[in-house]
This record gives structure tokens, C-alpha cells and sequence, in this order.
């Protein structure tokens, strides 16, 4: 029992950790954040590996640690290293302190949404749940309110990291080439991003996504 | 379900053109060894194909690696339209992708990345229809996002990358509330089923779906819709398709609007059919009406004004998309049945008219219809191509779609919804203005000065010929076996008994018993 | 006996004839030869067909088809045998009219003309058997699409324009009729006409799907208020297929309206006949007043073929009100009537386009002021023209006076003996068609005369010279026809009073002997009859020729007294001169033409306040129908495209509305 109130807690420093790549000023930064906030989902596996004997899990773990903690990271701070917008600034269409204040109450929503869920296989793990759903919907607000178009690269990652967890709560007994599978997506997720992301500064001379709005109609 | 290699052939051959093209060094010298292997691989992509569909047309549903592939039917219809519409906007893109490297518009890294991610597309895609395992269905769907980023962004211009940055966000966004619909699933499935690697299969989650949760089951259906929905170019979530495919290279787009929007509709249409099974049809039917009949209502009124043929083009494929989904809401044999005819009509009419787009860049070199004058002066082949296309689209006899259109119009008086039929047909109309537009505007007229007579390459005509041939014959007749096919799908959507002839549910019995025998002329 | 076959080789022919004329496009002979004998062979066959078809029993085909929803089955019977022969007649006069014609566009794609051409008459032939609601559709709109091209073939900016409006009002009708179907299939249970005739709808839903059925064949027809596109598209289209998009395509229209209304829906209710005879009366008064405003020749033909539309109309709606009520002689004379002048026309509305295509292929010119004088000239022309100016006139012995005739009588008997609102509308309507006629006299009074007598108004009159022979022999034996039909009414009767009889599915027993037309107390010959109108027209020629020409003072070849100045061809009565007074005593009649437009403008202003737009934006078309449609639709989709603001934020949160919404609609 205590295994499941751990991965709870741990679940809620998923969110702090959230909102540390959201504020970040600095790209290596939020890349940073984001490898320490995978580290704390690899615990959250790890832990639930532990309660439910799903051996699977600790695959997960593990293949999370060499693509989450290590891969992705390295990824972005080499691809997203050398690019820059001065103009830009944060890019930040509202204060940390909204943003803070916009989390809690996607949380209280989503707490509010998954207590209606009658499923017993996440019936102990209900706050686990809410956080990855509300984890979700944070990284889509930051592609939504961030200008700058390698934050929204990180909205994108914390979404993942959120429908992530949701599998792992929901669906862990799944064969481990499905999380295979969806780890690799997210990883040339990211990379095509970053290369498209690149090729945009290059050409564009901006990284501020309200530059990139000329297709209308 | 009879296990064979033929889908992990269908996959491999994709795959391993990929990787070989990948592997060889672009430079000025290498594009005609490229071109050679391309060619091979789609040629041999679509023999499999082939064998693959006799294979399930024959009756016997085909499935590989432990039952994570499957291939029925419904898929096979799917798996064939890739094969189709891959062999011939492949072959399309030998002279347009050549044309533009002779202008200069790629150079030999373009080509190549052309040809790697046309075959990672296509792969992809084929992944999508073959798989049985949901996770990796969604996997797959995620995948054809990524692997056709790079087609989109190909030109590296500013509206190509923009285009493709929203198209990747947008997905990427979209598709990820597909993995809850998908995640719930499985976890409702895998509470009711004792075995829990067995919930990850649509076949088995199909046999139980009685036995699953309706609430569970509903909410997994609207998130699957809104995810997959949003690679399927349904309103509101279409907004990505446009600027995609206009900004595409053509053959690419063709890809896109013909194949990869029902790629993500088959999907929907697995869910449809565990749904349905288990909450009873009416509750999807609504769902899929909403957004079927508002992509048609938003999308004809967006065709009609834009003046970028290839965006036209686009918001088009929103609206038939819209019409299929809303064929999928009216429901019933004939609903399902005109739904999958019309993707497949859809499929080879669009195909046709993006090849025809591309000639018109590369004749004209722009794509906006004010300057787009007397393509038919110019260039006669693709002029009178161009009018077919659009006539089709428009919905007129004797080309396919006119079929299809009349079964979802049939097919939504029979299930009583007079209002919406009767809306749908007033916006039909639009549309039927929009595309006459195009004839008269672009197709007909005085070209302008500047734009020399003579028609593009024959290696870009010919594949167009092709689609021409075959939006006319399944426009006159549909040939015996692919109607058989269709039916079956059909059959498999609706659970009944194989070999329901699609008839308008107001047929009496006599007239569907005389034509399940072959049709002979009695005079 | 062997009907349907016949028919069957006609359409083949046909197909055959498309397919060589393409296939010879680079050969300019071979393609006109091609699509023309081919043309005319077909149409042969085709009129064997259709006349072998209208004495005997109704004969349907089956084939089974490649559609299982909708079986390929044809059927030949009193009214399409009868459309068959009409479209085959003039098919075969067009086909050798066009045989010299089409020289003119030598090198302008005369190989797709002739393909689209025979395309057009094969898919006429196809809609009018056609005995299954889905093919119906289909070769309805192949028919619009082909005669589409054949407006278009100038590809200039006007006959573009044209083609648009003519196809969105094709279409558009084209959707109202396959509502209409939709409607009776509901309850019919089967696409299939068989199945709507055995099984009628309720009432209410009958009266729908007659109304979309009226409006869609009524816009065909180029019926009052739907015939904004006809003045634009016939002219536009070369003369010998306007002779075919004016003589038969219009009347395909007529045919679905007694198609759906009396034989599908068995006649039905009797404001159905009232609906119909209003909106004939008002097409021919309205179609003849506006021809008469007009100075080119095409588009003046093509008023009157709104005029025509709702001369048979007329006999229709007299017809199905007959039908209705009860009355088996209405329903007879009515519907004989107009299938009679549904084939007069044909035959002298083709003529007319004929004679104008010959007088535009010497003039290069479709306005009548610059002609004059061509009657010298042209003397076949010019003779064949007269007897069809004087056949849609009405003036007898020719056809355009008996079928008439026949209408009148309708209408007066059914005057006599009905309800109120038939006893109030059929005077009114005879009166309105007596308008018609008179008014339709003034005008070919002024276009003969300013296209054939006077002086010469320009260089080419002066110089024109006789059309070649194919084009006389198509136009004289339509002359011929316009003679025949008028004097062998007797004979012609019989057989179309037992067409109407098996259209109406009553027997023909109003018929007391073959010739002998009896209602009531009153008895009336149609021989009789002729003989008599011959007589009264002749008699003065026999009486001048007897006494006069003795004594008429010889004609002196000087020129006319023009008030001490030099007379020249400008003097001479022209259209323009023939019209101003009747400009001036219809005025009320032109202003309501401006009124509708007002009307429809209202209703459309009203739309365009919902968009918050009354924009004025230069539209390419005149019309009031189309034009503030077409601009609501746009003002929409511009409206529409705000959605699409390029921010692609907000179409992620798009999916997130989309998401609530159905979230929503689940939990509700």
C-alpha cells in the first residue's frame, strides 16, 4: 500500500517538475528539467513495477531511463543549443505565476474528471491518474501559450511523459514492445522537431511561433 | 485467420526501400540509381498488395507475427488503395520529382530525402491497416505523422516549413488524444478478458465487446474520434490539412488527401465497429454525424472562396471526409457500404486531381486560379485530366463518385434524416460551384502569353490516365470482384454474414436475391 | 415489335459516332462526317423506334447492370416512345444541317463538338426510357454536361460565363429531382419507376416531391421564374445544337413534369394542374413579351422558347387538372394538346434555330439590325424561315395553329365544367394565351421583316449569298414537317390522344371514330376544321389572284419618299422600331420583370443581413436568381475563413473544444 501512495507523491513532483521546464528561460535548461522529470517517472515505473509484480514495468523503466533521462535530453541540448531569438525573450505570453495558478487548477479538474472513473484496476492509483491527465493538458497549455517554438517542443515531451504514465497506470500488464514502440515515436518526435525546428531559424531568422501564421484561408 | 508472410512481406518491402535509398550517397550522379530502385520497390509493393488482397478477397482473413497483423476485409480495402494510389502517385512522382530537380527547385539531398520518406510513409500507413494490436495501430498513426513531416517541409521554403511545423504539432497534438481513447480501451478490455496480452488485440476486444464498460467504452470512443478524427481532417481538427497539402509537393499530397486521411478513418472505423458492439449503434452515430455533417457544412463554404487550387484541393478532401463520416453516422448496410465505396472513389478522384495540380505548377509555376488560365489550350492532356477530376469531385455521372454520393444520400433518407440529407445536398451544390469554377476559370479560356504550348512529360500522364480509367470504370461499372470486396467490408463493419449485397434497404427481398445471381440480359 | 433493340442501336451509333468523331479530331472532315451520318443514321433508327413505340403496349428491358441498387432497365411506352421520336427527328435534320455547318469551326475542335453533339442525344435518348430513378439521374446529368460543353465551345468570356450559370441551374434542378425520388423510393421501397407507380406516397409527401420535381424539370424546361440561364446558354451554343438544346432538351423538361405528375404520381391533387397551368400562362405571356424587346436573333428564338415551354404547359396543367378532377375529355384534349405542341415546337423552334444559324453563318452576326434584305439572297433560307415564323405564330394551316387550336379547346372545356378555381383560372389562361399569340405574330412580324425584306443594313447582307445544301435540305424538310403536322392533324391526333390515353391510364374513349373528337354536345372535326382554316387562308390569295392582280398598278422599282432626304438601309423598319410601342403599352409587363428581380432581392437581402453584408460587388451575370446566391455563398465562406486565422495554437485548442463538445454531448 505504501508502494502506491509513494507513486502518488511521486506523481505530484511530476507537476513541479512540469512547471520548471515550462518557466525555464533557457532551452538547455528546460532540457535539464525535463531529463530530472523523467527520472521521477522511471520512479513512479519503478515503484508500480514493485507493487503490482508487472514485470514488464521494469522494462519500462528501463528503456525510459536510456530514452527519457539520457537520449531525448542529449537530444535537445545539441539541437537547441545553438539556436537563438533574441527578439523573442521567454517567449512567454503569461507569468510563471498564472502558469502556477493555471496548473492548479487543471489539476483540481482533472482530480475532478478521474474520480468519476470506475475502474478497478486503477482504483488505488487514482491521484497517479489525475496527475498524468492533468500532466497532459499542462504541456498542451504551454504549446498553446508559449511563443517560442522549442518550448512548445517541450509542451509536446510533457505531454508524452503524461499519456505515459496514464499506460502505466492503465495498461501495464501491455506487451513491451508497444511502450517500445511509443518510445520511439516520442524520440523522432523530438528529433524532427528539432531538425525542423533548426531548418525554421535557419530560413525564418525567428523562433517565435507567432511568425509562423502566413498560411491562413 | 490463417497466418501468412504476405502482410510482413507488404511492410518489409517499404521498409527496406527506405533504408536501401537511405543508404546510397546523394549526389548529382546517383538521383537515376535512386529513380531505379524506387521504381522496383513500388512495383514490387504493389504485387504483394495484390497477392495480399486476392489472398483475403478469396475468403480467408490473413494475419502474421502472433496475430499482431491482421488483415480482413476491411483492411484489405485500405491495404489495396495504399497499394493503388502508392504505385501510381509514385510513379507520378518519377517525372515530377524530376522536373523539379532539373528547376532546381531540390537538390540531389531533396531527392533522396523524397524518395526515403515516400517509402517510410508508405510503410507506415500499411502498418496502420494491417495492425491488430490497437497500441501499435496508434503507434503507427503517430509514425505517418513523422514520416511525412519531411515531405510536407520538403521545398525548405517558409511556407513549406511552417506548413509542416503546424502539420507535426497538430498531429502530434490530435493523435495523442487518440492513445487515451486507445489506453482506455485496452484497460476496460483487459479487466473483462482473463487474458491481459489478449486485450491489446482488436479481434479478441471485438469477440468481448459485449462484456465491455458502455461508459468507459463511450468516453474511448469520443477521445479515439477526436484523436484520429484530427488526422482524418475532420472539422474542427482538419485546420492542419490545407496548409499540409498545399505546401507538399504534389505527388505527396496526393499521398495525403487519397491515403493517409483514410488511413486514419479506418482506424475510427475499427473503434466504430468495438463500439457499436458494445453500446449499440446510436450513440457513434451521433458522434460521427456531428462532425461528418460540420466538416461538409464549414468545408464547401471554404472551397467555394479560396482562390489557391491546391488549398481548394484540400478543404475538398475535408468535405468527403465529412460525407464518409456522415455516411458512417446513417448507418445500416447501405451507410457503411456508400461510406467505404466513397473512400475508396475518393481516394482514386483526389489522387487524380493533385497529379493534375502538380502539372499545373509545373506548367504555370503557381497554383492560384486567377493566373491559372486555358490549361486546356496549353496543355490538352492534362486539361481535359483536370476537368474529369473536377467533375468528379463535383459528384457528376458518369465518374465514381456520383455513385457513392447518391448511396450516402439514399443511405441517410432511409435512415430517416430527412433535414440532414436534405442540407447536405443544398451544400453539395456549393461545392458542384466551387469545382465548375475551376473548369471554367483555369481549365477553359485564353492561357496568358508567357506560357509556352505543349503538354508535361508522358511519365507524369500516364499514372493520371490511369486514375482517369479507373474514376470512369468505377464510376459506369464496378468491377465484380471489388464490389465483392467492398461487401464484405461491409459485412465486417455491420457483423453480419459475409456477401450482403450493398442494396438500398428499400429493395424487396426479390430484387437482392435475383442479383445475387450473376446479371444476364433478359430481354 | 422490335422497339427497344432499335433504340438500343441508336444509342450504340450514337456512342459510335462520339467515339470517331474524337477519335478523328485531327481531321476536320472526318470528324464533321463522322458525327454527322452517324448522327443521322442514329436518328433514323431512333424515330423507327420511337414511332413503333407509340402504338403499342409498354415494353421495359431489364439488363441487371452493374449496380446492384439500381437495375439498367428501360422502357418504351406512349410518352417516351413519342420523346424518343421527337429527339431522333430533329437529331437526323441537326445531324445533316450540321454536315456544312460545322465547317465554320473548322480547326476549333469540331471532333470534340461532334462528340459531345451525339453524347447529348444519346444521354436524351437514355433519360426519356430510362425506368429506374437512379439512371434517370445519371443520364439527366450527362445530358447537362454534355450540352454544358457545347455552350461553352466559344470559350470566350460570355458563352464561359453562360456555360456556369447553365450548369449551376442544371444542377441544381438536377438535385430538386433527385429529392424528389429520394421521397417516392421512400415509400415506393426501390429506385425503380415500377415500383413509384404501383406504390404512390401520401398525399402530403407527393405533393412535396411534385413541387421538387417542378421546380427541378421547370427549371429545365426554362420555365418562368427559372429561365434566367436559357437566353444566355442557347445563344451561345453552335446553331444546330441549340436547334437541340431549344427543340428537345427544354422538353425533356415537360416530359418529367408529366412523367412525375401523372405517370408516377398518378396525377395526384388538383392544385398540382392549377400550379402548372399558372406558371404556363405566365411563361408564355411573359417569354413572348421580353423576346419582343430583343435584337438578337438567337436569344429572341430562345424567348420564345419560353413562351412554347408555357404554351404546353398550358395543355399539361389542363391535362392533370382534368386528371385530378375527374374529367376524363380534360384530361385527354389537355395533355394531347400539349404533347402536340410539345412536338410542334421541336419541329419549328429547330427550324428557326436552323434558319438562323444559316443567316448566322453568312452574316457572322446574331443582331438583326445589321441584316435586312437577305430574303433575296436567300430564298430557301428565307422560305423556310417564313414557314416557321408563321407556324409559331399560330397561323394556319400549320402545325403551331392546331395544336393551339387543341389547347383552347381544353381550356374552354374545361371551363365549362369543373370547380371554382378551374372555372376562374381556364379563361384566364385562354385569354392570356390568345395575348400570346398575338403577341408572338407582332414579333416574327418584325424578325422576318428586318432579317429577310427591306434593305440591306450592312456590306455582308448585301453580299451574302444561299447556305450550302445540307443546311437547305434540314431546314426544308423541317418546313415540310411544320406543312404535314398542320394539315394531317387528323392522323396525327388519333396517335397522340392514344399516347396521352396510356400516359393517362384511361382508355381512349373520348374518341368517338378515329378522327372524330366528341365532348359533349359539341362536335368537332379536326379535317373539318383544317379544311375550313385552309380555306380562310387561302381564300384571299384566291380572291386577289382572281380580281386583283389585273388591275394592281405595276411596281415601281424607285426609291421611297424619305422626306427630301436619301433613303438608305437605316430607314427601313427595324426590330427596334417594331418593338418601341409595344415597349410602351406593356410597360407595367417590363416592370415586372424589374418587380420579381426586386422580390428575389428581398429575400436575398434578408440573407445577406444575416452575413451583416449587403455588399454590392460587380457580378459577371445580370440575372437576379443566381448572382446574390452565388454572393451569399461567398460572403459565407469568407465569413468562414476567420476559422482558419493561421495561428495553429489555437487549432490545437480547436481539438480541445472538439473534445468538450462531444464530451459533453455523451454525458448529456
Amino acid at each position: 500500500m505504501s508502494g502506491l501512495q509513494l507513486a502518488n507523491g511521486l506523481a505530484g513532483l511530476l507537476i513541479v517538475t512540469s512547471l520548471l521546464v515550462i518557466t525555464a528561460k533557457r532551452p538547455t535548461t528546460s532540457a535539464f528539467f525535463y531529463a530530472l522529470q523523467s527520472l521521477v517517472l522511471v520512479g513512479i515505473f519503478v515503484t508500480l513495477a514493485g507493487v503490482t509484480g508487472s514485470h514488464e514495468l521494469y522494462l519500462w523503466a528501463g528503456t525510459s531511463v536510456v530514452t527519457k533521462v539520457l537520449l531525448v535530453p542529449i537530444l535537445m541540448t545539441r539541437l537547441f543549443g545553438r539556436l537563438d531569438d533574441p527578439k523573442l525573450g521567454t517567449g512567454e505570453r503569461i507569468s510563471p505565476a498564472v502558469s502556477v495558478l493555471m496548473a492548479a487548477v487543471v489539476l483540481a479538474l482533472c482530480f475532478a474528471v478521474v474520480s468519476g472513473v470506475s475502474l478497478p484496476a486503477v482504483a488505488a492509483t487514482k491521484p497517479a491518474l489525475a496527475v498524468s491527465l492533468a500532466h497532459f493538458f499542462l504541456g498542451l497549455a504551454a504549446i498553446v501559450t508559449q511563443r517560442n517554438i522549442l518550448k512548445q517542443v517541450f509542451g509536446y515531451c510533457l505531454m508524452e511523459n503524461g499519456s505515459h504514465l496514464t499506460l502505466a497506470l492503465m495498461a501495464a500488464k501491455a506487451p513491451e514492445l508497444v511502450e517500445v514502440g511509443i518510445a520511439t515515436d516520442a524520440i523522432f518526435a523530438v528529433v524532427i522537431l528539432g531538425v525542423l525546428g533548426t531548418q525554421i531559424h535557419r530560413t525564418l531568422g525567428t523562433l517565435d511561433a507567432d511568425q509562423l501564421t502566413s498560411l491562413k484561408g | 485467420m490463417v497466418p501468412s508472410v504476405l502482410p510482413l512481406l507488404a511492410l518489409a518491402v517499404p521498409l527496406v526501400a527506405a533504408i536501401g535509398i537511405a543508404l546510397l550517397p546523394a549526389r548529382d550522379g546517383t538521383t537515376r540509381r535512386t529513380e531505379t530502385l524506387h521504381l522496383g520497390a513500388i512495383a514490387a509493393l504493389s504485387a504483394v498488395v495484390l497477392a495480399l488482397v486476392v489472398e483475403v478477397a478469396r475468403g480467408t482473413d490473413v494475419s502474421a507475427l502472433g496475430g499482431w497483423l491482421y488483415v480482413d476485409p476491411l483492411a484489405a480495402v485500405f491495404v489495396a488503395l495504399i497499394g493503388l494510389i502508392g504505385l501510381l502517385t509514385g510513379l507520378y512522382a518519377w517525372g515530377y520529382v524530376r522536373h523539379d530537380l532539373e528547376h532546381g527547385e531540390i537538390g540531389p539531398r531533396g531527392h533522396k530525402i523524397f524518395h526515403v520518406f515516400f517509402h517510410l510513409f508508405l510503410f507506415t500507413m500499411l502498418l496502420v491497416v494491417t495492425s491488430n494490436n490497437i497500441v501499435m495501430m496508434w503507434v503507427a498513426v503517430e509514425a505517418t505523422t513523422l514520416g511525412s513531416a519531411f515531405l510536407v517541409g520538403l521545398y525548405g521554403k517558409r511556407p513549406s516549413l511552417e506548413a509542416a511545423w503546424k502539420y507535426v504539432i497538430i498531429g502530434t497534438v490530435g493523435v495523442a488524444f487518440g492513445l487515451y481513447g486507445t489506453v482506455l480501451t485496452y484497460a476496460d478490455g483487459a479487466s473483462v478478458l482473463a487474458d491481459h496480452e489478449g486485450a491489446i488485440l482488436w479481434t479478441n476486444l471485438a469477440a468481448h465487446a459485449s462484456a465491455l464498460d458502455p461508459m468507459l467504452v463511450k468516453i474511448a470512443f469520443v477521445f479515439v474520434l477526436i484523436g484520429f478524427g484530427t488526422k482524418a481532417g475532420l472539422f474542427p481538427m482538419h485546420a492542419w490539412l490545407p496548409d499540409a497539402h498545399s505546401e507538399a509537393p504534389s505527388p505527396v499530397s496526393a499521398l495525403l488527401s487519397a491515403v493517409l486521411l483514410k488511413c486514419a478513418l479506418f482506424v475510427v472505423i475499427r473503434y466504430l465497429i468495438l463500439t457499436t458492439r458494445a453500446v449499440g449503434a446510436d450513440f457513434p452515430q451521433i458522434l460521427l454525424m456531428i462532425l461528418g455533417f460540420a466538416s461538409v457544412a464549414v468545408a464547401s463554404f471554404l472551397l467555394y472562396v479560396q482562390k489557391d487550387l491546391k488549398r481548394k484541393l484540400a478543404y475538398s478532401s475535408v468535405e468527403h471526409i465529412g460525407l464518409i463520416a456522415l455516411a458512417l453516422g446513417f448507418g445500416g448496410p447501405l451507410g457503411i457500404g456508400a461510406a467505404i465505396l466513397h473512400a475508396v472513389n475518393h481516394s482514386l478522384a483526389k489522387a487524380l486531381i493533385f497529379c493534375g495540380s502538380g502539372n499545373v505548377l509545373m506548367k504555370y509555376g503557381t497554383r492560384d486560379l486567377g493566373e491559372v488560365k486555358g490549361l486546356l489550350r496549353v496543355a490538352p492532356a492534362s486539361g481535359v485530366m483536370m476537368m474529369i477530376g473536377s467533375l468528379a469531385l463535383a459528384g457528376f455521372p458518369p465518374f465514381n463518385l456520383f455513385v457513392s454520393e447518391f448511396l450516402i444520400l439514399g443511405a441517410g433518407i432511409a435512415s430517416g434524416h430527412w433535414v440532414v440529407t436534405g442540407l447536405v445536398v443544398l451544400l453539395l451544390t456549393v461545392t458542384v460551384a466551387a469545382f465548375v469554377q475551376i473548369v471554367s476559370g483555369s481549365v477553359l479560356g485564353k492561357a496568358p502569353e508567357r506560357i509556352g504550348v505543349g503538354d508535361v512529360g508522358w511519365r507524369a500522364l500516364a499514372p493520371m490516365g490511369v486514375l482517369v480509367a479507373l474514376v470512369v470504370v468505377m464510376g459506369v461499372a464496378v468491377p465484380r470482384p471489388v464490389a465483392r470486396l467492398i461487401e464484405d467490408a461491409t459485412a465486417v463493419v455491420v457483423g453480419a454474414d459475409r456477401a450482403t449485397p450493398i442494396a438500398a434497404p428499400w429493395q424487396k427481398a426479390e430484387p437482392i436475391a435475383r442479383l445475387a445471381a450473376p446479371a444476364a440480359p433478359r430481354s | 415489335m422490335y422497339a427497344i433493340q432499335m433504340l438500343i442501336g441508336a444509342v450504340m451509333i450514337h456512342a459510335l459516332a462520339a467515339v470517331t468523331s474524337l477519335v478523328f479530331r485531327r481531321d476536320d472532315g472526318a470528324a464533321i462526317a463522322a458525327a454527322g451520318f452517324g448522327g443521322a443514321l442514329a436518328g433514323l433508327l431512333g424515330l423507327l423506334a420511337g414511332l413503333s413505340a407509340l402504338g403499342a403496349a409498354p415494353v421495359a428491358v431489364d439488363w441487371g447492370g452493374p449496380f446492384p441498387f439500381a437495375p439498367f432497365t428501360l422502357r418504351l411506352d406512349g410518352l417516351s416512345g413519342l420523346m424518343v421520336a421527337v429527339i431522333s427527328g430533329l437529331t437526323v435534320v441537326a445531324s445533316i444541317y450540321s454536315l456544312a455547318y460545322v465547317r465554320e469551326y473548322a480547326g476549333r475542335g469540331v471532333g470534340a463538338m461532334g462528340f459531345f453533339t451525339n453524347l447529348f442525344v444519346a444521354s436524351m435518348l437514355l433519360v426519356v426510357t430510362a425506368d429506374d430513378a437512379f439512371w434517370f439521374l445519371v443520364f439527366f446529368e450527362m445530358m447537362s454536361l454534355a450540352s454544358y460543353f457545347l455552350v461553352i465551345f466559344d470559350q470566350n468570356e460570355e458563352a464561359v460565363s453562360a456555360g456556369f450559370l447553365y450548369f449551376l441551374v442544371a444542377h441544381a434542378g438536377s438535385v430538386a429531382i433527385m429529392a424528389a425520388f429520394f421521397l417516392m423510393a421512400n415509400s415506393a421501397g426501390s429506385f425503380s419507376f415500377a415500383a413509384f407507380r404501383a406504390h404512390h406516397p401520401s398525399e402530403a409527401v407527393a405533393s412535396i416531391a411534385f413541387v421538387l420535381a417542378l421546380a427541378g424539370f421547370g427549371a429545365k424546361a426554362g420555365m418562368i421564374p427559372l429561365h434566367v440561364w436559357l437566353p444566355r446558354a442557347h445563344p451561345a451554343a453552335p446553331s444546330h445544337a441549340s436547334a437541340l438544346m431549344s427543340g428537345v432538351m427544354i422538353k425533356i423538361g415537360v416530359f418529367g413534369i408529366v412523367k412525375v405528375g401523372i405517370d408516377l404520381l398518378g396525377g395526384g391533387v388538383a392544385w398540382w394542374g392549377l400550379l402548372v397551368l399558372a406558371l404556363g400562362a405566365i411563361s408564355s405571356v411573359m417569354g413572348v413579351i421580353y423576346a419582343l424587346a430583343e435584337h438578337d436573333i438567337k436569344k429572341l428564338l430562345a424567348y420564345h422558347s419560353v413562351e412554347n415551354i408555357g404554351i404546353i404547359l398550358l395543355g399539361v396543367g389542363t391535362g392533370m387538372i382534368g386528371l385530378s378532377t375527374g374529367h376524363p375529355v380534360v384530361a385527354a384534349l389537355g395533355l394531347t394538346a400539349g404533347l402536340y405542341h410539345l412536338v410542334n415546337h421541336a419541329v419549328f423552334k429547330g427550324l428557326l434555330f436552323l434558319g438562323a444559324g444559316s443567316v448566322i453563318f453568312r452574316m457572322h452576326t446574331k443582331d438583326m439590325e445589321k441584316m435586312g434584305g437577305l430574303g433575296r439572297v436567300m430564298p430557301w433560307t428565307s422560305l423556310s424561315f417564313l414557314i416557321g415564323a408563321l407556324a409559331i405564330s399560330a397561323i394556319p394551316p400549320l402545325n403551331g395553329f392546331v395544336s393551339e387550336w387543341l389547347t383552347y379547346q381544353g381550356l374552354f372545356v374545361a371551363a365549362l365544367d369543373g370547380s371554382f378555381a378551374t372555372r376562374l383560372a381556364t379563361p384566364i389562361a385562354a385569354t392570356l394565351l390568345a395575348l400570346t399569340g398575338a403577341l408572338a405574330v407582332m414579333c416574327f412580324v418584325k424578325a422576318y421583316g428586318v432579317i429577310f425584306s427591306g434593305a440591306p443594313r450592312s456590306r455582308r447582307a448585301a453580299e451574302a449569298t444561299e447556305v450550302p445544301a445540307a443546311m437547305v435540305i434540314g431546314m426544308v424538310a423541317l418546313a415540310l414537317a411544320c406543312i404535314v403536322l398542320g394539315l394531317a392533324a387528323p392522323l396525327v391526333v388519333p396517335v397522340l390522344a392514344s399516347a396521352s390515353a396510356q400516359i393517362l391510364n384511361q382508355p381512349a374513349t373520348v374518341f368517338v371514330d378515329g378522327a372524330m373528337l366528341s365532348v359533349g354536345e359539341t362536335a368537332l372535326s379536326t379535317p373539318m376544321v383544317a379544311l375550313l382554316l385552309i380555306g380562310l387562308a387561302t381564300l384571299p390569295v384566291l380572291l386577289g389572284s382572281l380580281f386583283a392582280i389585273a388591275r394592281r398598278a405595276p411596281r415601281v422599282g424607285e426609291a421611297p419618299w424619305a422626306c427630301g432626304y436619301l433613303p438608305d438601309g437605316h430607314m427601313a423598319v427595324s426590330a427596334h422600331s417594331f418593338a418601341q410601342p409595344i415597349r410602351m403599352f406593356f410597360r407595367p409587363l417590363y416592370a415586372i420583370r424589374k418587380t420579381v428581380a426586386a422580390v428575389e432581392g428581398w429575400v436575398d437581402r434578408r440573407f445577406d443581413g444575416f452575413v451583416a453584408a449587403a455588399r454590392r460587388s460587380e457580378s459577371a451575370f445580370d440575372d437576379t436568381l443566381v448572382a446574390p446566391v452565388t454572393r451569399g455563398v461567398g460572403e459565407i465562406g469568407r465569413r468562414a475563413q476567420i476559422i482558419q486565422g493561421g495561428d495553429f495554437r489555437i487549432y490545437c485548442l480547436y481539438i480541445v473544444a472538439a473534445l468538450i463538445a462531444l464530451v459533453l454531448v455523451t454525458l448529456r
